[in-house]
């Protein structure tokens, strides 16, 4: 049970992908991100698509993968067909449905809006397959330092990020436990949704008491092992910048410059 | 002579907000521990055997009295990053004292807070997981690990530091045999071999009968001191204070109850059957 809860649902590799310093990918997203938006064509948002597919051949993610992501989506997409198929006017008419038009503009707009959808979810999951959530929660922290300066406790937002992944598991474990034990009681979890939701409220009691015991003693264990509030701290791990992480973003940053240059 | 390692010294010590005029978590401790010894810390339930650990390693200071660890005292705060160096302590819940995503890293969590170069981390922290024999879960996330081999984690965190005393908080409590076992053994290497000090808080009489000398608390005072020979065997004691002492040790105090000429202090199993096998030879 506990072994299928992976947040963000790494996959583990080897590609360069997966060897990128996490706070250059974090930069590279940005910059795609603002391509992703900046583009105004049918054609240049083709040829994004199309490179972040090729990308995600490269680095060997499965097709299943982009089915998976894509499906919280569907009603988004549906919603978006519908605003904009039947409200955004201007063109040629291309269906009638008594009072109701669909016109030339509008499909061409919500397929647009349609495409960069799409290519936002192909994005974020290049990210988040290929990166550890640790990875991120250190790319992150690193992003945050700066604002050190002013007052903003980064380190400690940092290690809580950490800590939050690194619980996430064992907490899951304990709702499990206490399911079967309400179960093994008698308690019924099935119905609807709302009734579940109900059903589910005596379990959320124990295990916030759990949770909040555990962090006091995890406080404790922390405390017991020399971390200190404020004090300077080292990492085992260096995040090591080669370059290949320059070239990924000179690569993102060349890309951005294009669309703006080109008009594309 | 070997030299003193823990002092204290009329330790007392009041929880936040317990009433003055209660009766105090610790009363009037006076201890010595030298370097090396392997010290079994027993009593009831909340007659302050955690309480005095935790004063140990400053996660508690005394409200009077004086703590020394290595000659350090810890009613200075300043003094609390070199104490928590000397005194590593291991929790009874392996599942709350790690902190790191994957083992390697929560073993590397102590030597991090001290700012310690990281290529020294990574030689520190692949030594003491080679010491413990779990180099193989170096990248291991724990909640994929056992419950004896996250308290082993939480040791080599503990190793990587290298403490001169480990303070136990009845580690194996939640672990089945065949893991108390394995941390057991674990710990009574690293006092016999590399001299660390123990203090072991326990409630199993198997544990201490391994120590070298045993601490009996009762109600917050040390009621009694000596080795596990003489602690173990006083069974009037244990019992009155619902303690009790290994099974050979209970049922030859039966056995001598019911007239069996025994001999007092048997610990042991083999003890046991030697001397009902010498009985039965006579007869």
């Amino acid at each position: 049970m506990s072994r299928s809860i992976t947040l963000g649902r790494y996959l583990p590799g080897s590609s360069f992908l997966h060897m990128l310093n996490p706070r250059f990918k974090l930069l590279i997203l940005l910059l795609f991100l603002a391509v992703l938006f900046l583009l105004k064509t049918f054609a240049g948002l083709g040829l994004l698509l199309l490179f972040l597919l090729l990308m995600m051949l490269a680095v060997r993610i499965p097709l299943r993968y982009l089915a998976g992501g894509l499906r919280p989506l569907t009603y988004i997409i549906l919603f978006t067909i519908i605003i904009y198929f039947f409200f955004t006017k201007g063109g040629v008419v291309l269906l009638r449905l008594g009072p109701l038009t669909v016109e030339q503009a509008g499909v061409t707009a919500g397929l647009f809006m349609i495409m960069r959808l799409v290519g936002l979810v192909l994005m974020t999951m290049l990210l988040t397959l290929t990166t550890t959530p640790l990875a991120l929660a250190h790319g992150i922290e690193y992003f945050m330092m700066p604002l050190g300066r002013i007052g903003f406790p980064a380190e400690e937002v940092a290690m809580v990020m950490t800590m939050a992944l690194r619980f996430i598991p064992t907490i899951a474990e304990e709702s499990q436990r206490l399911l079967r034990a309400q179960m093994a009681r008698g308690a019924d979890f099935e119905g609807g949704f709302f009734s579940r939701a109900r059903k589910f409220a005596p379990l959320m009691v124990p295990l916030f008491i759990g949770a909040f015991r555990r962090a006091d003693e995890l406080a404790l264990a922390m405390e017991a092992r020399g971390y200190r509030l404020g004090a300077v701290r080292t990492r085992m791990h260096e995040e090591k910048i080669t370059t290949t992480d320059w070239a990924a973003l000179l690569f993102a940053l060349a890309a951005l410059a294009a669309v703006l240059v080109s008009g594309i | 002579m070997p030299k003193v390692l823990l002092e204290t010294k009329k330790l007392t010590f009041f929880y936040p907000g317990q009433a003055e005029s209660s009766a105090p978590a610790l009363k009037e401790i006076n201890l010595q521990i030298e370097e090396g010894e392997y010290i079994a810390l027993i009593g009831a339930n909340g007659s302050g055997k955690t309480t005095l650990l935790k004063q140990l390693n400053a996660l508690l200071r005394p409200t009077s009295g004086e703590v020394y660890v290595d000659g350090i005292s810890t009613t200075d705060e300043n003094n609390l990053p070199q104490i928590r160096s000397l005194c590593g302590m291991i929790f009874q819940n392996p599942d709350n004292q790690i902190v790191g995503a994957t083992v390697e890293e929560d073993v590397a969590f102590g030597l991090e807070n001290r700012a310690v170069p990281p290529p020294e981390i990574r030689r520190r922290v692949a030594a003491a997981l080679e010491l413990l024999g779990i180099s193989h879960l170096a990248g291991f996330p724990p909640h994929l690990l056992s419950g004896g081999e996250k308290q082993k984690v939480a040791l080599a965190g503990l190793l990587a530091l290298s403490p001169r005393c480990l303070l136990l908080d009845e580690p194996t409590a939640m672990l089945d045999p065949a893991g108390q076992a394995v941390l057991i053994e674990a710990v009574q290497r690293l006092n016999r071999e590399r001299g660390i000090t123990v203090i072991h808080v326990t409630h199993f009489p198997e544990e201490v009968v391994l120590a070298g000398r045993v601490l009996l608390l009762e109600n917050g005072s040390l009621l009694k001191e000596g080795p596990p020979s003489e602690i173990l065997t006083d069974l009037p004691l244990l019992h009155r204070l619902g303690l009790r002492t290994t099974a050979a040790g209970e049922l030859a105090y039966l056995l001598r109850e019911d007239g069996f000429p025994l001999p007092a202090g048997i610990l042991h199993n083999r003890e046991l059957v030697k001397h009902l096998c010498l009985y039965a030879q006579k007869n």
